[in-house]
């Protein structure tokens, strides 16, 4: 079976599993596994990862870092004479960690889950998997760093024989997720069990590490400024110097009570050049980030209030990113919900496992565990309310927090007698006005003459990738227009980068997955079922076995009647006690 | 509509929360969203209909009166608010007048009356 590969693909740093027997197994590349998420530009070669690292702090112009905080934007990126959009540095890492991949483990690396931060937008989304075409992968699923995280403890859990994994017991059955990276910040709440369900996840897709590090460099830029009277705030090669200076020391701060940060030929303008010499204990360092912080909890409680729980019935804090490892984040989270609820994880590669685990998901590997992940943000339809003052209204179609895969219709009307055609708009976020959310995407409905008042139903889907998929329809016209949203530029709305489908065709490959592969297990029975007939010898008891698997396939695909289900999987599942049985005396018997 | 969903998850008139909770978690396991994302639609709408129980509709109670447009929620507990037909509607607030008294009956008619009467129509 080809595997499918999991990725974080952070702000800061990036990493890449698979599944081994398994197992998710991070694939150490440059060195760790954790790799710098940098490209930078060597003369006529591109670096990227550690390499890259290394360079940038002396050759910031030549070198781009933290690229994912620009992901759903056009913003242009130049290195050397040539410029790229952010889906090609984008795909320059991605492809750097699959080569490394591919060299590491002999496998070449093809289909990949790539994880983003569960409040990323559909535009960011969208453009992270662009980023992921270009750099000539398959990308499977996009899925949301603290689900993934979530689904590696769970994992960890269950493997470690912890048998408060799989029980519905008021103390294990929720967890909540805080996840605070290079660049981004996600809070997701999960109902754990035989079944994985997000009930509520919120977040700031510009809140994260690299903000931490900034009041560093704003607090040595002021001590600069009076001590030399030099002001370089708009001095990029000092910059890129004082952002590395304050990273290390912002890492140091998490080990130590306080530390020196000392800093010779820094550059300034005109040639010219400055030291630095400050202590920066943690506690100034708390004080200067404390709103920061705050902004997270601010995220918590408002996922707890989504989630409608108490901070009592949250039975694990699961800490995810690099960030977490500043003691005033536990410490804090600690006030809310107690020490007792925080097991170790490690915050760095948790997310590309659980990828590794989603891929397992995906290609029928793994069967055991079964996730059910929500959408993010509200996804509404542009209305005019009264017709005589032209007041418009974002109607919700599919609402925050809403299971997915889903799918949801609402049926509106026509304004006129002999309208000729209505524009679907559709926008992304929480305002009821059309002001306060993010238009996604647009298409036209042509319409054929009937009175005012004719139904219009407007069906939105909701993918497993949260892409979003709208039909548009003239009730009893037969009228249809469908659309699938690229909406990373809005301005270019109604041209060429508006998809539209005729009835019926999809050609979106990537959103369509394929999971539908005649040979991949569907769920845990017939994954079990196929690996027990893998390890039988031929005879009999496999035929029948394989036969009776291919029965119970139909049946489920079918969707017919339960009861002939229920009863092919009891006979299945009885022919594989009895088989693995067999097996047992065997083994007694050498 | 209820009905339905009980034959969907296939539990008894008088299952409790638990046993439902256990009939979906069970099918979701059979039909995991990845491989079967309708029929696990489906399993997803039946068992939200199935649990609209007395304990969530207090515990939400306030919140869906602040809630501007309370149908939102009350849309949600029944799985899709486009599918309550006009039984539902009045059984849903009788429900809710009963549980909280004659005040609230007139906000929610007011607002169940807007939404059948929903006036939202297109932009030319």
């Amino acid at each position: 079976m080809e595997k499918i590969y999991g990725i974080d693909l952070g702000t800061t740093n990036s990493c890449i599993s698979v599944l081994e027997g398994g197992k998710p197994v991070t694939i150490p590349v440059d060195g760790s596994g954790i790799v710098p998420s940098v490209v930078s530009l060597d003369g006529k070669n591109m670096l990227v990862g550690r390499k890259a690292w290394n360079r940038a702090a002396a050759f910031p112009r030549q070198s781009i870092r933290s690229v994912k905080r620009l992901m759903g934007t056009t913003e242009e990126l130049t290195l050397g004479d040539k410029s790229y959009e952010p889906e090609d540095i984008s795909a320059m890492i991605l492809r750097y960690l699959c080569d490394e991949a591919h060299r590491i483990g002999g496998h070449e690396v093809e289909r990949v889950v790539i994880t983003v931060p569960a409040y990323f937008s559909d535009a960011q989304r969208r453009s992270t998997m662009e980023a992921g075409k270009r750099a000539g992968l398959t990308v499977e699923r996009i899925i949301n760093e603290p689900t993934a995280a979530a689904l590696f403890y769970d994992h960890v859990r269950a493997s470690s024989g912890d048998a408060s994994a799989k029980d519905g017991s008021a103390g294990g059955r929720y967890s909540l997720v805080y996840d605070l990276g290079g660049g981004t910040f996600d809070v997701s709440i999960l109902q754990m069990g035989d079944i994985i369900e997000v009930l509520a996840s919120t977040g700031d897709t510009h809140l994260g590490g690299d903000d931490f590090d900034n009041r560093i460099v704003t607090r040595i830029l002021e001590q600069i400024r009076e001590k030399d009277g030099l002001n370089l705030e708009d001095h990029l090669p000092a910059l890129a110097r004082l952002r590395a200076v304050a990273e290390n020391a912002k890492i140091a701060l998490s080990r130590k009570a306080s530390v020196w940060i000392e800093e010779t030929h820094i550059p300034a303008p005109r040639g010219k050049n400055c030291t630095v010499s400050m202590e920066l204990s943690r506690e100034a360092f708390e004080d200067l980030t404390e709103d920061l912080v705050e902004r997270t909890i601010t995220s918590v409680e408002q996922a707890m209030q989504e989630a409608r729980l108490a901070p009592g019935q949250i039975g694990r804090v699961l800490l995810v990113g690099g960030m977490t490892r500043m003691p005033i984040i536990p410490a804090r989270l600690e006030k809310i919900f107690g020490a007792a609820q925080m097991p170790a994880v490690d915050p760095d590669l948790s997310v590309a496992n659980g990828a590794a685990i989603q891929g397992g998901i995906i290609s029928g590997e793994n069967c055991e565990q079964i996730l059910v992940d929500v959408t993010p943000h509200t996804l509404s339809l542009k209305t005019l309310s009264y017709a005589g003052e032209r007041l418009f209204d974002c109607v919700p179609i599919i609402p925050r927090n809403t299971q997915i895969p889903v799918t949801r219709a609402r049926t509106f009307h026509t304004v006129v007698r002999h309208q000729e055609l209505v524009q679907l708009q559709v926008y992304q976020g929480e305002s009821p006005e059309p002001e306060g959310n993010t238009l996604i995407g647009m298409t036209d409905l042509k319409l054929a003459k009937a009175e005012a008042n004719c139904p219009i139903i407007v069906e939105y889907s909701y993918d497993l990738n949260g892409i979003v998929h709208l039909v548009g329809e003239q009730k009893g016209y037969s009228r249809k227009t469908e659309l699938r949203i690229d909406s990373r530029n809005p301005e270019l709305f109604g041209s060429q980068d508006l998809t539209e489908i005729e009835d019926g065709e999809d050609e979106d490959e990537s959103a369509e997955g394929n999971s539908e592969d005649a040979g991949s297990a569907v769920n845990f029975v017939t994954q079990r079922a196929r690996t027990l007939i893998a390890g039988m010898e031929a005879g009999e008891a496999r035929d029948l076995l394989s036969s009776l698997l291919v029965r119970y396939e139909e049946a489920l695909r079918d969707g017919g009647d339960e009861g002939d289900v229920d009863e092919i999987e009891d006979e299945l599942l009885s022919l594989m006690e009895d088989g693995v049985e067999e097996d047992e005396e065997d083994d007694e018997e050498e | 509509m209820i009905e339905r969903a009980r034959r969907a998850l296939k539990v008894e008139r008088e299952a409790d929360p638990q046993t439902v909770r256990q009939a979906y978690v069970r099918l979701v396991r059979r039909y995991p969203p990845e491989h079967f994302p309708e029929k696990f639609a489906d399993l997803r709408r039946a068992y939200q209909q199935l649990t609209l129980d007395d304990d969530f509709i207090e515990e939400n109670f306030s919140k869906m009166m602040d809630d501007p447009d309370a149908l939102t929620l009350a849309g949600f507990m029944w799985g899709d608010r486009e599918e309550l037909d006009s039984g539902e509607r009045v059984s849903l607030m009788s429900l809710l007048a009963f549980l909280k008294g004659e005040e609230v009956r007139d906000s929610l008619d007011q607002a169940l009356t807007k939404a059948a009467s929903e006036e939202i129509v297109l932009r030319l």
